[in-house]
């Protein structure tokens, strides 16, 4: 038996992110009303309180905000592994938490640039996961 | 200031009580929860019919209120608080059982917690890493393999290096330091000496945290007693005056730290000024800090932001002995969630108890009159000030 990670569940609140990652695209909610990015998905804006949201694609271009090398972690994950805060191209503060892939853990460096591509899990489900840009 | 110190030392601790600490305590949270209070309850000179409230909190994984009082046969009550909360809480329950007796409505108030932390439910394990499928908040971690708060942490005190020079052996020097102190600390799980060179040789857990920055995951169970002040003065030990309390922080969050402008800032720089001032202190006031520690790397950043050194220089602080039982600010006399044992965070409020009434035998720092407490989960904390 392959043990294996966990799958990601969409709800209302979610489903248009893990749909653009099916299409291979990033896309996060943006406030209509001042044009905030809102990640991870909410209700309502945290600048203006608008509650007029809608997804919008982004460029997926980030740098590495902060990270951990996770050496110790159940058998469906396989270590070590590099997990970590991608700060977005898009707004300053604008920041995702996924896998930073195709680098040695050793070389992994603040502030490296980043871009987004996407790990396909099943027929419905992609994972958006970073490599060096 | 009018009107913001209405419940300055109008509560105090008057009783505490532990179970044994260890990895496996063959027994129910329920009865860790009974022997703690009643050994909380007697401490205070108290039977349980004096009890006339109760607070606790937990994730799901201790006993509850309301079946705690039935056991111990409590007559009355005004208050019973089952709070849902981790290390943020500990500082918290006891605030809110300072509350209820500063507005006059309980007279002594019970505040526990209890865990099988290592035999149970281990909170440095995710158990949605083993389902098929994870929604909420956890849809955007679990897949990718952020399970635990060990991870989440490490992620803080990652860009607390990257921002301010802080090394792993700035963490070193705290195992080190608390390590020391739980030797001199008979309840204590771990009592074996380590160096700074078995630090660095302690294996990754997740880089930048390593074995030895991780507390212990503990059975075991702690409570105290919340007292009026001017009943308090008649009970056998010399009451821990409450003399203020606090709750919160920022929009940044350890587990979802996606809608702020900066990681190294927490909780402690929201809430120590009205903390202070409510409690009528300065920080050069505060004689020990039991700083909440469930990794090494949390004392450094609320040294700092409790104010007892400059931002960023927490970590050559530590190196320095400050933490130390002879430095400038001692913290962790017990031992600390490192090396005592964890009890989400509320051993080391009594253990501030213990040093203020001067009992803390051989680990009795010189002359406590403030002590400092805290707690810590995600983007928020509580924080104690308590007073001989």
């Amino acid at each position: 038996m392959t043990l294996k990670r966990p799958l990601p569940l969409p709800d209302d609140q979610t489903r248009g992110f893990w749909e653009g990652c099916g299409d291979r695209e990033l896309r996060l909610l943006c406030c209509e009303d001042c044009g905030t990015y809102i990640h991870q998905p909410a209700p309502m804006c945290h600048a203006c309180n608008s509650t007029r949201l809608d997804w919008k694609r982004v460029s997926g271009d980030g740098a590495l905000y902060t990270w951990v090398v996770v050496h110790q972690a159940p058998p469906a994950y396989e270590t070590p592994y590099v997990v970590g805060w991608i700060e977005l191209a898009e707004q300053p503060g604008l920041r995702i938490l996924s896998n930073v892939v195709g680098c040695p853990p050793a070389k992994v460096q603040a502030g490296m640039r980043l871009r987004v591509d996407f790990q396909v899990l099943n027929d419905e489900i992609n994972l958006p996961v970073f490599r060096p840009a | 200031m009018k009107g913001e110190d209405l419940a300055r030392n109008r509560a105090a601790i008057t009783g505490v009580g532990y179970t044994p600490l260890s990895r496996d305590s063959g027994l129910g949270v329920e009865a860790l929860a009974l022997q703690a209070s009643l050994s909380a309850i007697r401490d205070a000179g108290l039977a349980p019919r004096d009890i006339d409230g109760v607070v606790s909190y937990g994730v799901g994984d201790s006993a509850q209120v309301r079946s705690v009082a039935q056991a111990l046969g409590l007559e009355a009550s005004n208050w019973y608080a089952d709070l849902y909360g981790g290390g943020s809480f500990s500082c918290l329950s006891v605030a809110n059982a300072a509350m209820a007796v500063a507005l006059g409505l309980c007279r002594h108030v019970l505040v526990y917690r209890a865990l099988n932390g290592r035999s149970g439910r281990r909170l440095g394990r995710s158990t949605s890493a083993a389902m098929e499928a994870v929604g909420g908040a956890e849809q955007f971690s679990v897949p990718f393999g952020q399970l635990a708060p060990v991870q989440s942490y490490g992620m803080l005190a990652r860009r607390h290096m990257i921002d301010y020079g802080t090394t792993t052996e700035h963490f070193g020097h705290v195992a080190v330091t608390l390590r020391a102190n739980a030797v001199r600390n008979e309840r204590a799980i771990m009592r074996k000496a380590i160096t700074l060179e078995d630090h660095r040789e302690s294996r990754w857990i997740a880089e930048p945290f390593r074995l030895l920055d991780c507390c212990q995951e503990t059975d075991g169970a702690c409570a105290l007693v919340v007292s009026r002040s001017e009943i308090a003065r008649d009970l056998p030990h010399p009451p821990a005056h409450v003399s203020s309390f606090a709750m919160g922080g920022s929009g940044a969050s350890a587990l979802s730290p996606d809608k702020v402008d900066d990681f190294t800032t927490f909780f402690p720089a929201h809430i120590a000024p009205g903390l202070y001032a409510r409690a009528g202190i300065e920080v050069g006031d505060i004689d020990l800090a039991a700083l909440y520690d469930a990794f090494t790397f949390l004392i450094i950043g609320q040294l700092e932001d409790f104010g007892f050194c400059e931002k960023g220089e927490g970590g050559p602080f530590v190196a320095d002995g400050q933490i130390t039982p002879e430095g400038s600010i001692p913290v962790g006399t017990n031992g600390g969630l490192l090396s005592e044992g964890y009890v989400h965070g509320l051993n080391n409020v009594l253990e501030a108890v213990s040093q203020l009434r001067g009992d803390a035998g051989v680990r009795q720092l010189e002359s406590v009159e403030v002590a400092l407490a805290s707690g810590w989960g995600a983007n928020v904390g509580s924080a104690l000030v308590l007073s001989r």
